[in-house]
């Protein structure tokens, strides 16, 4: 019975557009866990790779790691640093006397039989992150979301469940025993999954820029808890969700579940306790009630000496933070640049787009050549036109040609490529005429391994010794003859007539006959309008 | 070693008592030498339950085993019940000894020995770093490979510890 109320309710969810109730305030604050990338773990000094599990378990691994009797922890400070980056982008309270705890539980990859983390006197308190409605594509014109603590914790191992020989049993690699982890906590700020899914992304872009942790949710180095509620009812917390869609979807549901709950009358019996439930990809499950909670037993790691730092260290910090993600896409927005909201978050927001290249270099390839081509721009300054050159030409023949970006900017810096842009947009040549160049002068480049330097290109050299000119001055009776002659060779008056009546999409078929006919040489829009006048059709 | 030895000799000979009190803290590890060389106090009256209400119901037992993960039917369940209730009687008694000062303790610093550490700055923190991330910083069990870490486990496969399924359900 119950599994149909709730494959009812989850078809219910997926159909409709989800929306809350008025009356019914949805609540949610987030626990995040967050690896940082340090070269080595957290209180040892083997090194911090979790991901070698599959091939090699327990291969990075001390006698600390793996709570040999007799080891002690020593403190990795990278890891200070990186949470002290982080505290500080988020604006939080740095505590410049935190301590260690020892928090207490059983479970097989938790070999000391407690995990070192930060109870009674985290490194950071307070804080926001701040999103924004155009740039984080929330409702609301700006959110800002209040940050709880900020603590230092080791990861646990981790097991794998299988049935061998002597039955079920547990798989154990402590790769990630005692990798550092920050855990966030936020206050229970949001009210809508929107800003859950955005606080998400901003955060995950945050602990790249600051270079602290890779943040990707599907390796497991970022992990997100959800705490749902709505008014004032008991807080439900979700585990075990592996992705952003999840996140959102079990918010969903949990939400609906607990409606239906309150709605029905039934909120005294079912949600009078905080419980824990986990996601099954389809709807919540319950973990744990409040009567089986863990007693953790926390107390000051003895073995550990606080983290007693310098009031310098914050302001140093400060010093060494790059720029917010948030400031440069704004400077995009705004002069001179005047780029779209989805461009400037593509220069700005920080992923890792290919081996060949990061987000950094290819910010700064742009801003660069952006102004090497304003200076020589024929017409007004069409910033469209140089991004679509970078961040797709470019990159897509980088990617084609398997060419680092710091390889190509020896024969193609900013001053030499804003060159080809400014040919394209003088209309000296086609922009298929450009893109056949570049491909031609990367190809030469990688072919000749690299040694080609700047001085060796010469596009109008290349122009003319492969005729590949713009026919801007081809007479305007003989276009129109040519492309009359592309019309009688399709034969098609099916197609023809298509166009007449109005399927102007149709036209591009001949455009792209005229393109091959002319080797790319007549802009795209003059075909297309020369075939619309013949045709007797207007531009639609 | 030696030393939990002599702890072990002090609980069973001092069968008397002056009386709990918290002092000054010590300063020296040589101050607590002669402190802990001293007959002033017993532990045997520490661990002494007579008169304590304090209560352990088997259920409260059966809990911990589990938490523990620890089998139960190997377990004398009224032999683990009175020792936790000496083991409560004796924290019971620690709580009750009153504290000179009591509202200006600073509970981070509530040592045997006062624990102030030189803060360090950012120029010390960057130095500490770069010093750690050198190769030769790390101890031979901390270079990746190094050693067999799951050589002397009873259990292992394929370089895996392995633990019984049993040992990991009902944890609670």
């Amino acid at each position: 019975m119950a599994s149909i109320r709730y494959r009812l309710l989850r078809n219910t969810i997926s159909k409709r557009r989800f929306t809350t109730d008025p009356n019914f305030k949805l609540i949610c604050g987030l626990e995040v866990h967050t690896q940082l990338c340090t070269r080595n773990k957290l209180f040892s000094l083997s090194t911090n790779d979790p991901f070698a599990s599959i091939s090699k378990p327990n291969f990075h691994t001390s006698y600390f790691d793996i709570a040999v009797p007799g080891t002690k922890p020593k403190l990795n400070y990278e890891c200070v640093l990186y949470a002290l980056k982080l505290a500080s982008a988020l604006n939080s309270d740095i505590n410049l006397n935190s301590q260690f705890d020892r928090k207490h539980y059983f479970y097989g990859d938790q070999p000391q039989g407690y995990q070192i983390t930060q109870h009674y006197s985290p490194i950071a308190k307070g804080g926001y992150l701040e999103m924004f409605g155009d740039i984080d594509r929330i409702k609301d014109e700006k959110k800002r979301i209040n940050i709880t603590q900020l603590q230092l914790e080791q990861d646990t191992g981790m097991s794998h469940y299988i049935t061998g020989d002597n039955g079920a049993q547990s798989m154990i690699d402590l790769n990630r025993s005692n990798v550092p982890l920050i855990e966030l906590v936020t206050e229970p700020d949001f009210s809508h999954v929107d800003q859950v899914r955005a606080f998400i992304k901003k955060y995950q872009d945050l602990v790249r820029q600051l270079k602290i942790s890779t943040g990707d949710l599907e390796t497991g180095s970022m992990r997100v808890d959800v705490n749902v509620s709505i008014n004032d009812y008991p807080r439900i917390e979700l585990k075990n969700l592996p992705n952003t869609s999840s996140i959102v979807n079990a918010i969903k549901f949990e939400y609906q579940r607990q409606l239906k709950i309150i709605k029905s009358g039934q909120a005294d019996q079912f949600l009078k306790h905080q419980e824990t439930r986990g996601w099954d990809g389809a709807k919540t499950v319950k973990l744990r009630s409040k009567e089986t909670t863990i007693d953790y037993r926390y107390m000051p790691d003895p073995e550990l000496r606080l983290i007693t730092l310098d009031a310098d260290v914050i302001e140093n910090v400060r010093k060494i933070l790059p720029e917010s993600s948030d400031v440069k896409i704004r400077s995009f927005l705004a002069e001179p640049f005047n780029l779209t909201v989805k461009d400037a978050k593509m220069l700005s927001i920080s992923s890792q787009l290919s081996k060949l290249y990061n987000n950094e270099e290819v910010k700064q390839f742009f801003i660069e050549t952006f102004h090497e081509y304003q200076k020589n721009a024929p017409n007004e300054v069409r910033s469209k036109l140089v991004v679509s050159w970078v961040l797709h030409e470019l990159l897509g023949n980088l990617n084609k040609l398997n060419i680092p970006l710091k390889e190509f900017l020896q024969i193609l810096p900013p001053t030499k490529y804003s060159e080809l842009i400014v040919l394209v947009d003088n209309g000296d040549i086609t922009s298929s005429s450009g893109k056949l160049l570049l491909f031609h002068v990367l190809k030469e480049f990688k072919d000749s391994n690299y040694i080609k330097k700047t001085e060796d290109v010469d596009f109008q050299g290349l122009i003319r010794q492969f005729d590949i000119g713009a026919l801007s001055d081809m007479d305007k009776s003989k276009l129109e003859k040519e492309c009359k002659t592309i019309i009688a060779e399709v034969d098609n008056p099916k197609l023809i007539e298509s166009i007449k009546a109005g399927k102007t999409k149709a036209v591009k078929y001949l455009v792209g006959q005229g393109m091959r006919k002319f080797q790319g040489r007549v802009k795209a829009q003059e075909l297309q309008r020369v075939f619309q006048d013949i045709l007797n059709i207007n531009d639609k | 070693m030696k030393r939990f030895g002599q702890l072990t000799r002090l609980a069973s000979w001092r069968t008397y008592s002056v009386g709990s009190k918290v002092g000054r803290a010590f300063l020296s590890i040589s101050e607590l030498d002669t402190f802990l060389s001293r007959n002033e106090w017993s532990v045997a009256e520490l661990f002494d339950d007579r008169g304590s209400d304090a209560t352990v119901s088997k259920d409260v037992v059966v809990s911990l085993l589990k938490m523990s993960g620890l089998a139960q039917d190997k377990c004398i369940i009224p032999d683990i019940q009175r020792t936790l209730k000496s083991q409560i009687s004796f924290i019971s008694k620690l709580q009750r000894i009153e504290l000179r000062n009591q509202d200006n303790l600073d509970v981070k610093y509530a040592r045997v020995l006062p624990r102030h550490n030189k803060p360090i700055n950012f120029e010390e923190l960057l130095s500490i770093i770069e010093k750690e991330n050198k190769p030769q910083s790390k101890t031979a069990d901390e270079i990746s490979g190094s050693w067999d870490a799951t050589g002397l486990a009873d259990s292992s496969e394929n370089g895996y510890f392995v633990v019984r399924k049993g040992l990991i359900k009902n944890r609670d």
